[in-house]
């Protein structure tokens, strides 16, 4: 029996939130993946492997150091290119996509759109770019532009849908166009978050171009390829340190410049 | 307490007027059967405590929100002609002081005159009215970065160079000091005589009411139909 001044007793189902739902799900998900982890079921011996394999990589050679960087080059131009014009066809896109701005039917046109592109990983866009111009840079490029436009069209509208429209509803009320009203009161506010998406985008698409050149796409990824294929490990090993060095420079670097751009003072 | 309608005002053209305005908010009546008319060149203070409606009213004056009964007529209507003084001020932060004021002239041009910029004279007219309100350091400062008071010098700066006939102040002093409320109350007081322009604004504070305005608005629901109004002697 319990009185007043006992502590209230939740039931099970208002104790069940959707955190703990979810929890539950995991659990079963991870239940029914174990079969994942059965290998080719042959008696290997994993770390002699992995030593061996390993082994192969040391010492990188060194020597190929001038034609990386030539082809480090390509691959940076490849995620410039793309990324400048992956931005110049999402921000319309973007206008489009979203709510505060556009009517809710083109809204659900253009976020249809975005989530079709997102769809396919940059691999993929990157072959279908290789069979339309042919196994170059350009290609890279193409693949690239694809990919990067349905995860910045995305990131573009839900930055426009973040920020405060009584700015630009304001500006209207005092006699400006639609055009000036998104110039004056709009766009000054999304522009940082806009800056910081195009520069996430580049470090992902640099990332990105690295890997793509194994499809035939240019850059430094194609050079991966063939010394996997020709079995030079050590030169594999060159290549993959000089690309874990710009990664990790570009990871500082864009992490310093967008907190810059994101709180200026 | 005075209620004067109209016609007892003044018979000088009409600038804003509302007849058996009525509005409600959330369920909440406001105010009922609003019938007065302010003459052009006159200065309406609306007063009355928190939640009573006065941003309602001005909302509604500019036909942002629509009444629950009743018309609004504001002289000559064009959206450029009404220039409002925001409570939140609503200027775009990420922008220099310089371009939130040039932001009132953005009506008088099509857009793709203020594409690139708003040209010299427009510039040298908006720097002056930044000097006039004391703001002329902070001229290239981001509107973020400066303080409640400056921004909402920056607003009013906006709304003088929109210079429209009818201005819609919202507690347009309410960051200011004593000396820089009075400052910029003299400068609507003389858009007023001077201009022939129409002010209305929210003020709380007494003194300065019957010192600037000719007319007071009084909203509150202790009050018949919810409002009054009454002119004050000068």
């Amino acid at each position: 029996m319990s009185s007043p001044n006992d502590i209230p007793v939740l039931t099970w189902r208002e104790r069940f939130t959707a955190f703990r739902a979810t929890l539950l799900l995991f659990a079963i998900a991870v239940v029914f993946s174990l079969p994942a982890l059965s290998g080719s079921g042959r008696d290997l011996d994993y770390i002699e492997n992995l030593r061996r394999f390993a082994a192969k990589f040391f010492p990188p050679d060194l020597s190929i150091l001038p034609q990386i960087f030539s082809a480090l080059g390509e691959t940076v131009q490849i995620a410039i290119m793309a990324t400048v014009f992956a931005a110049i066809v999402a921000l319309p896109l973007a206008i489009g996509g979203s709510r505060t701005i556009a009517p809710r039917w083109l809204n659900l046109v253009v976020r249809m759109i975005l989530n079709v592109i997102r769809t396919l990983p940059s691999l993929i866009w990157a072959l279908l770019a290789v069979a339309i111009v042919g196994p170059n840079t350009l290609a890279g490029v193409v693949g690239l532009t694809f990919y990067s436009i349905g995860y910045l069209g995305k990131f573009f509208s839900d930055a426009f849908e973040s920020i405060d429209t009584e700015v630009p509803d304001g500006l209207r009320m005092s006699g400006a166009d639609a055009v000036q009203a998104f110039q004056y009161g709009l766009l000054p506010q999304v522009k940082p978050l806009i800056a910081s998406h195009v520069l996430w985008m580049l470090e992902y698409n640099i990332r990105s171009a690295a890997i793509i050149g194994y499809v035939g796409a240019g850059g430094i990824g194609l050079m991966l390829h063939t010394y996997q294929e020709f079995g030079q490990w050590d030169r594999f090993a060159t290549v993959l340190l000089v690309i874990l060095v710009l990664v990790t420079t570009l990871d500082f670097f864009g992490e310093w410049l967008r907190k810059r751009i994101l709180n200026p003072e | 307490m005075e209620t004067a309608i109209t016609a007892t005002l003044s018979p000088v053209e009409t600038a804003v007027e509302t007849a058996g305005l009525t509005l409600e908010r959330g369920g909440k009546l406001l105010f009922e059967k609003m019938s007065w008319a302010v003459p052009a060149a006159r200065f309406l203070a609306v007063t009355g405590p928190s939640g009573s409606g006065k941003s309602s009213l001005l909302a509604c004056l500019r036909g942002q929100i629509e009444p629950s009964a009743g018309t609004v007529q504001v002289e000559p209507g064009l959206p450029n002609d009404i220039g409002t003084i925001f409570q939140h001020l609503r200027l775009t932060g990420e922008l220099t002081v310089l371009t939130n004021v040039l932001c009132g002239s953005l009506g008088l041009k099509p857009w793709w005159k203020t594409l690139i910029s708003f040209g010299k004279d427009q510039q040298q007219r908006a720097y002056d009215l930044i000097a006039d309100l004391g703001l002329s350091p902070l001229v290239h400062k981001p509107v973020r970065s400066i303080s409640g008071g400056e921004q909402q010098r920056t607003a009013i700066a906006r709304v003088l160079l929109q210079d429209p006939p009818v201005i819609l102040a919202d507690e347009p002093t309410s960051n200011l000091d004593h000396n820089l409320a009075e400052q910029i109350l003299t400068r609507f007081r003389s858009l007023c005589v001077e201009r022939g322009k129409t002010v209305i604004a929210v003020l709380h504070d007494r003194e300065l009411v019957e010192r600037f305005a000719d007319l007071e608005l009084t909203i509150s629901s202790d009050l018949e139909n919810g409002w009054s109004l009454r002119t004050i002697e000068r």
